[in-house]
């Protein structure tokens, strides 16, 4: 496919020779380096100038798909796909009831428990046992909506891939 | 129960390694010593709660299992020291065997390879950038190879015209020159010509008079011819 | 450990037998006092899950192959897989507790997976196993972040932007929260694997049964299908508790290093 230019200069350029004998060499305009891939010839004359010209504004036409594996290959890292997969897993149903259901029920026994331990220590019964077994029970609900903002923001991380925690290494 | 010699003999050489390496991993386990204790004392108020249950669990155990418990098994707490000894002891064991060998040795490897992979993609991009330069480097000289082309095209064809101008100028300047000269000479001719003219006319007059006459004197037939042609001459 | 005799008892297979005790430290000589020391099978199963990870681990990698063969990616896997977990969850500074993270995950994984084999011991099914991990992580996140932070640490019972009035009610909750740490962390694993175990067993035993019954045979299929989707869940849950104890333990860790809420 000629150039507008190109089928101009070789019919000038042939003129010239044809007048003149000079430029015995030359040839028609069909040379240029061979493509990587493609049979066809790289250049055609001033064709190719244009086009190339347009093309470095992003990538090359040639090595353009390779640039486009290499950087795909660069940013990819062992995948943490099986980490994701048990992230999903735990987010939901069964799983997830008897996350929370453990958190609630351990603060209501650690708060019984240290409340046993107390009357027990002082002689108060059964006082600290009531007062305790209430913030064991508070400190449940706060546990468990703990554990929900926590598996919520598990989910929202896993589904964009972030870390949940961000580095803060100067605090 | 009959695989239970065999497992026996496994287990003793299986203990065997264990004291061995239990040896080196009384650091790591210093803190599980800790919590050990602490549980120890809590285990013995349980035992003295079990109470008489105990006894009776034992004989079960040793009979072979087969009288159900009468504690629930995960709940016993007569079980519980020596689970916390080999926990503490086989956890250890496995905390010292993954800090020292395993994980540093898995670290390694990905170490050495993340550094290679990134290496070789590292080089495969500076070769990529190394074949635009080339490709670019390429079509520039071609694009100067054809306007260079292009100008010895141009110069050959005008420095052919100019000499082909200048010779047929020449050519033409000497043709010019040449016509000049002899267009004088034909003038020189005829000038010299017609000064010859009166000289024959009078010859001719002369040997015409001499010849109709007899003598005459050359004089006055000079002076008749030049006077005729000067009359021709004015008439004209 | 085996149990034939009686097919159907569920609570059977959490029986710990010993193999042989050395002996009884403390109490006062009587039946059923002090703490009896013996290697029994609870003890076997933790020793021959230690030595499958060593020695998988350790024989898998042995080649360093800069192009891993199959055991290698998978010992490969493990390492990234906890590695990643840890430092997205703690933090780079986390890191210095990989091989701790990585030994707990493991461990419970592995010896949860020794669970799913009929015969065999599950050594996290037992609640002092489990309290025991647990407490370990609970004393290392205390050590460490009083270590770390020293007084600092408390910050973690006081939660900012809290008016002070609220204070006396608010930091009591926030301590007990965090003391039901270790409980809630070792009865999720525990309770998992211990219900798992029981209600795979009791359909088990219905299908030995049913089987036995003659002309009630046939059915056996119903509670053996429950069995089979059942033994796949479990294989889930083995994996799945171990994940969620190793990131747990990450969350904790990442409060003994950075305490301020």
């Amino acid at each position: 496919m000629p150039h507008p230019s190109c089928g101009q200069k070789t019919s000038y350029i042939s003129t010239v020779y044809n007048e003149i004998g000079l430029l015995d060499t030359f040839s028609g305009c069909l040379y240029g380096a061979r493509d990587f891939e493609g049979g066809a010839p790289l250049f055609h004359c001033g064709s190719q100038r244009a086009k190339f010209g347009m093309a470095q504004d992003d990538k090359r036409a040639e090595t353009g798909d390779l640039a486009s594996r290499i950087s795909k290959a660069q940013s990819e890292r062992i995948s943490v796909r099986a980490a994701r997969a048990l992230r999903r897993n735990e987010m939901t149903g069964v799983g997830r009831a008897f996350r929370l259901a453990s958190e609630f029920i351990a603060a209501i026994i650690m708060g019984a428990a240290l409340g046993f331990g107390l009357d027990a220590l002082f002689g108060t019964r059964p006082w600290f046992l009531v007062a305790l077994l209430l913030l064991g029970f508070a400190a449940g609900v706060l546990n468990v909506v703990r554990a929900t903002s926590e598996l919520n923001r598990m989910t929202a991380d896993t589904a964009k891939g972030v870390p949940a925690v961000t580095d803060d290494e100067d605090d | 129960m009959a695989g239970e010699l065999s497992e026996t003999i496994t287990l003793a050489q299986a203990e065997t390694d264990l004291t061995h390496e239990g040896e080196g991993g009384d650091a790591a386990t210093e803190a599980d010593h800790g919590a050990a204790t602490e549980q120890g004392a809590a285990t013995d108020h349980g035992t003295e709660a079990a109470g008489h249950e105990d006894a009776a669990l034992h004989e079960g155990t040793e009979a072979g299992g087969h009288a159900a418990p009468a504690v629930f098994p995960p709940f016993n707490p007569a079980t519980f020291g020596s689970q916390i000894l080999w926990l503490a002891l086989t956890f250890g064991v496995l905390y010292l065997l993954m800090s020292r060998f395993a994980l540093p040795r898995i670290g390694e490897i990905l170490e050495v390879r993340r550094d290679r992979v990134e290496g070789d993609l590292a080089e495969a991009d500076r070769l990529r950038q190394k074949t635009d330069q080339a490709i670019e480097a390429y079509e520039q000289d071609l694009a100067d190879a054809r306007a260079k082309a292009h100008g010895i095209a141009e110069s050959t064809r005008d420095e052919i015209r100019k000499d082909l101008d200048g010779q047929r100028a020449k050519v033409e300047a000497d043709l010019s020159k040449k016509m000049a000269a002899a267009e004088a000479r034909i003038q020189e001719t005829k000038t010299s010509a017609m000064s010859h003219v009166d000289e024959i006319a009078s010859d001719t007059a002369t040997s015409l008079v001499s010849q109709l006459l007899g003598t005459v004197p050359a004089k006055s037939v000079n002076s008749a011819v030049s006077a005729v042609i000067k009359e021709t001459q004015n008439g004209n | 450990m085996a149990d034939n005799a009686n097919p159907i008892e569920p609570i059977h297979q959490f029986e710990i037998s010993n193999f042989f005790t050395f002996g009884t430290i403390g109490g006062d000589g009587t039946e059923g006092s002090g703490v009896e020391i013996a290697f029994t099978n609870s003890a076997l199963f933790m020793v021959l899950t230690v030595l499958v990870i060593a020695g998988f681990l350790i024989l898998s990698t042995r080649g360093r192959g800069l192009v891993p063969g199959r055991m290698q990616l998978l010992a490969e896997m493990c390492y990234e897989f906890i590695a990643n977990m840890v430092r997205t969850s703690a933090g780079t500074e986390g890191m210095r507790f990989f091989p701790f993270v990585f030994s707990l995950f493991m461990f419970i994984l592995i010896a949860n997976l020794f669970g799913m084999f009929p015969y065999f011991f599950t050594v996290t099914s037992h609640l002092i196993v489990a309290v025991m991990l647990a407490l370990m992580v609970f004393i290392t996140v205390v050590v460490y972040g009083f270590m770390r932070n020293g007084f600092g640490f408390f910050k973690l019972f006081v939660p900012s932007g809290i008016p002070w009035y609220v204070m006396w009610l608010v930091v009591p909750i926030e301590f007990i929260s965090f003391l039901s740490r270790p409980l809630s962390h070792s009865l999720r694993l525990f309770g998992n694997i211990l219900a798992g175990h029981i209600v795979l067993k009791v359909f088990g035993g219905m299908v030995v049964a049913l089987l036995a019954a003659g002309a009630w045979a046939p059915l056996a299929i119903l509670p053996f299908g429950m069995a089979v989707a059942l033994t796949g869940l479990e294989f889930l849950v083995a994996a799945l508790q171990a994940f969620v104890f190793a990131v747990l333990t990450c969350v904790y860790l990442n409060d003994a290093i950075h305490p301020g809420h």
